[in-house]
């Protein structure tokens, strides 16, 4: 017995000083800002991270279908309502819990709106282990920026300034047309959301719970990833969690013409149709009574000169 | 055992038979060598060596060789 | 999802690289803490269970392959040793004088052996022919029949391969082969059997174990010993470095040079074929390193699939230090069973009267060693650009003996002295050449590719090797293949003081605890740090593992 002691002793030293060992070159290797140039590997959606403390009302997290199709500089424009949609490329839950919990140190979102597409992403617990370790052995992460470490890195000093002019938004004016417009009504094969999504997803209410924000899950237009099978699993779903859902693709509610609205024949909208699911937005936000309108807040005037930009830049409306 | 370093010297005639015990694992007999030996050695002393015993520790020295065709002379 | 997907569909096939953290973090670890709590009678079958969830988990229900390979083995064993007892037993029953009829029993009872031994050796490798070959056999004949302009083409199956097939139909059948030649004795026990073939490290790439070394050894397993362990977690980690540090990042450049050759030169195209060379090695060898690492800590030798192959100064040398048990098996039940048989006996003797000593034995020799090629060749698999390989082997290495001798002579006239330092370098380096061509045909996509890259191995068009371009057409930067170099430089030390006789392992683990673990904390770090994986790297299936 005594020798299992010893030898527990000599495993657990090791662990523990492995840890620390990783700790450190994480803190060496780890991002001194969230800009591209810093080495951050999701800049766009890191980018509300520089947003001045406690301005950002809206959060919204999911996959490309997110960053698709809402442009936080419209709803600004149309309402004074300010937000910051945080989706990266084929985004898991669980990574999408990280930036809500980032978000949720320096801001206080009154609403958290999730896309759904991402609740029918494949995952894994080893998966969501991993990114838990990574999230906090940032070596895991960073570590091919060996190739570019500077001096700086090996101070402490950090500097989160970085911000994004279309606060998440991903601009296209592709066209590529849809030919299943009656994705919705067509015969699908079956939708289940796995068990690990729904672990995920209940762990995303209780944190926005905690928060003080409110959950909003919103289906946006997609011919390609969605079908009556996957609405009628989130909405089963989102009553068990009594978390408000819609879902624009029921009855084309905001009308999009896949002929025109669409940049990659119905996977994601083009601007012509996240124009469309913002202006839903508008409405929405403005309706739901949980906010002011900032336009005229000389503390935001740098929202209004973004807007200006974002026109003058790619020459499309808002 | 006379006979045998003969036989091996005629195959190649620069080892110092007598003292090795690594034929085989030092490389020093290839498969080559190995498939002349043994025909030689089949002539020489009337036995048959089955694909069996063609394994390191049957031809890795003299000894090992010599007793390996005295057992299959036994058998015979 | 059904219950039958699940249980079915091989569902973790990320494990089949030994370093996936599914396998390395999860699985390993649960074995081993498994194991650990079992009590001493339970420890072999808990291994064996291991084993087989093991690769359920990584084949489903093609595990019926193995579960059909290891009842094989149980009964033709059996069945071989029962006419072995009745064969003795009749011939004592017999009164000693009668020699001759003593004689003529034994050789009945030895027909009868080679029968079964036959019969079983055309139902392993029958299914390892069909599953494996069908399809190329089916294309060949297409094209066949396309040069009559017949259109009727047959529809090319798809066949359904489970892992590590290869590799343990090959131990199986050496097994078997063993039980007739009389070197072990027939299992009854198939539990053992099972986990002499099913051992969860060696199922996906090898070795190709024999029974006589792991079957013993893994049924009599022990509690796990604390030294062991370490020796085991440091052996694995020197083969994550080869495999994370080199394979997986010389990968996106091996893949360009290979798919894309005409637009490189001549240089960049054997650039590719040495960096080629080098991720096959560290991803295999690695491999082997994590094998005999997992091995070493449940205390079960795992037999060395390499001996630093490229310290070879010869081809036939290359191959008695690269993928060791495949060639000692095949010397083992194809060449020396060949050169053995009677008729080409009869033809060493009467050609060495002729011949001399050296030419003498080239003949049966040649025949056989023409056998183990070919048979190397499709056993990496069914294409001619494998076949090609195996005979470009086979040619260097008959070629060596046939010129040996003459070389002999040359190197006597010139007062070349073979020990002397500088010739063993250049034979090392002329056999380094040869093999990474070898390797070329080897990797290149069909043999057409090969022969093309092989010409313009002379050519001088296209992207230079110091043209700006060139790195980051290879998807690589300068600092990539910095790492490489001196992750390649470690390993040659390493290779180095093993060479000279040092056992590196467990030299380390006998200094100092804080020498110790001071190395294998940047042997760690080193990994974390340098390894080629997370975004911007797409993890390499075990290179192996396909064949």
């Amino acid at each position: 017995m005594k020798k299992y002691g010893r030898n527990a002793l000599r495993l657990v030293s090791f662990a523990l000083v492995l840890v620390i060992l990783l700790l450190g070159v994480s803190a060496v290797v780890q991002p001194k800002g969230n800009r591209a140039a810093d080495g951050e590997q999701d800049p766009i959606a890191n980018g509300i991270l520089g947003e001045p403390k406690n301005t950002i009302d809206v959060l919204f997290l999911g996959d490309s279908e997110a960053y698709h199709s809402v442009i936080p500089l419209k709803i600004w424009k149309d309402t004074g309502i300010t937000s910051y949609v945080c989706a990266t490329p084929a985004q898991r839950i669980y990574y999408s819990l990280e930036f809500l919990k980032k978000t949720l140190k320096t801001q206080k979102p009154k609403l958290v709106i999730f896309e759904t597409n991402a609740l029918f992403s494949h995952t894994s617990y080893l998966d969501g282990a991993e990114m838990f370790f990574e999230e906090r052995l940032t070596v895991f992460r960073y570590h091919n920026r060996w190739k570019t470490l500077s001096l700086r890195d090996f101070s402490f000093g950090t500097d989160v300034t970085g911000t994004e002019l279309n606060k998440g938004y991903r601009f296209s004016n592709a066209v590529a047309p849809a030919a299943n417009t009656d994705y919705m009504t067509k015969a699908a094969s079956p939708a289940a959301i796995s068990k690990q999504n729904k672990m995920y997803a209940e762990k995303m209410k209780r944190m926005c719970d905690e928060g003080g924000a409110k959950l909003v899950f919103l289906s946006t237009p997609s011919a390609k990833n969605w079908n009556k099978n996957r609405h009628a699993a989130v909405r089963k779903f989102a009553e068990e969690l009594s978390v408000e859902y819609t879902d624009l693709n029921i009855d084309n509610k905001v009308n999009i013409d896949w002929q025109t609205d669409t940049k990659d024949q119905g996977d994601h909208l083009n601007h012509n149709g996240a124009l469309k699911v913002t202006s839903f937005l508008d409405t929405f936000l403005a309706d739901s009574g949980l906010f002011t309108d900032k336009r005229t807040d000389s503390a935001y005037e740098k929202w209004n000169d973004d807007a200006e930009q974002f026109v003058k830049g790619t020459g499309n409306s808002l | 055992m006379d006979k045998i370093i003969d036989i091996l010297q005629d195959i190649n005639p620069d080892i110092d038979y007598k003292n090795r015990t690594d034929l085989i694992d030092a490389h020093l007999l290839d498969s080559l060598s190995i498939i002349s030996l043994i025909a030689e050695l089949e002539d020489t002393f009337d036995v048959t060596i089955p694909a069996v015993d063609i394994i390191p520790d049957n031809f890795n020295s003299v000894k090992a060789i010599s007793a390996l065709i005295e057992r299959l002379q036994e058998e015979d | 999802m059904s219950l039958s997907s699940v249980l079915l569909a091989g569902r973790f096939s990320a494990m089949t690289s030994y370093f996936s953290i599914a396998f390395l973090l999860v699985f390993l670890p649960v074995s081993i803490l498994l194991y650990l709590v079992m009590p001493q009678r339970a420890k072999k079958y808990t291994l064996l269970a291991v084993s087989l969830v093991f690769f359920w988990f990584i084949s489903g229900k093609l595990i019926i392959y193995l579960l059909l390979t290891v009842m094989s083995m149980h009964w033709f064993g059996l069945w071989l040793e029962k006419i072995k007892s009745e064969s003795s037993a009749a011939v004592k029953a017999l009164p000693a004088e009668n020699r001759d009829e003593k004689k003529a029993l034994k050789t009945k009872y030895r027909k009868k052996m080679q029968c079964v031994l036959f019969f079983a050796a055309v139902l392993h490798i029958g299914v390892l022919i069909t599953l494996k070959y069908t399809p190329f056999f089916v294309s060949n004949i297409n094209s066949l029949l396309g040069l009559f302009h017949i259109s009727a083409s047959f529809e090319i199956p798809k066949m359904f391969i489970p892992i590590g097939l290869s590799f343990f139909s090959l131990q199986a059948l050496s097994y078997i082969t063993d039980v007739y030649r009389g070197t072990v004795k027939a299992d009854e026990n198939i539990f053992r059997l099972a986990l002499f073939i099913s051992f969860f490290p060696q199922i996906v790439e090898g070795p190709i174990c024999r029974y006589s070394q792991t079957a013993d050894a893994l049924w009599n397993v022990k509690q796990i010993k604390y030294d062991d362990l370490a020796l085991g977690v440091q052996r694995i980690l020197y083969g994550f470095m080869k495999k994370l540090v080199i394979a997986d990042r010389l990968n996106p450049a091996v893949k360009e040079i290979f798919n894309n050759y005409d637009k490189y030169s001549g240089a960049v195209i054997f650039f590719g074929a040495v960096l080629y060379t080098l991720q096959l090695y560290a991803d295999f060898s690695g491999t082997m390193d994590a094998v005999v690492g997992i091995g070493r800590i449940f205390d079960v030798e795992m037999p060395e699939n390499f001996r630093h192959p490229f310290f070879s100064k010869t081809i036939s040398e290359f191959w008695q230090r690269w993928h060791i048990t495949l060639g000692t098996w095949f010397k083992d039940y194809i060449f020396y069973p060949i050169t053995m048989s009677k008729p080409l006996k009869k033809l060493t003797s009467s050609a060495r009267k002729k011949l001399g000593n050296h030419f003498g034995p080239l003949l049966a020799g040649s025949i056989a060693l023409f056998c183990v090629w070919l048979s190397n060749g499709l056993w990496h698999g069914a294409a001619w650009s494998y076949i090609f390989f195996g005979m470009y082997h086979f040619a260097l290495i008959l070629g060596g003996s046939i010129i040996s001798p003459a070389v002999k002579r040359v190197n006597g006239l010139l007062h070349l002295n073979p020990d002397n330092a500088f010739y063993k370098v250049f034979q090392i380096v002329r056999s380094c050449l040869l093999v990474v061509i070898g390797e070329m045909f080897f990797r290149a996509n069909g043999l057409r590719a090969g022969l093309a890259m092989f010409t313009g191995l002379f050519g001088k068009g296209g992207v230079s090797l110091f043209d700006k371009e060139l790195l980051p057409a290879l998807g690589v930067d300068s600092k990539d293949l910095i790492i490489t170099a001196v992750t390649a430089a470690i390993i040659l030390t390493v290779s180095i003081l093993q060479e000279k006789g040092i056992n590196v392992n467990e030299r380390l683990y006998a200094k100092n605890v804080v020498v110790r673990r001071s190395v294998i904390y940047s042997l760690i770090l080193y990994i974390v740090i340098f390894g080629a994986y997370g975004a911007g790297y797409v993890p390499v299936d075990p290179m192996y593992a396909g064949f």
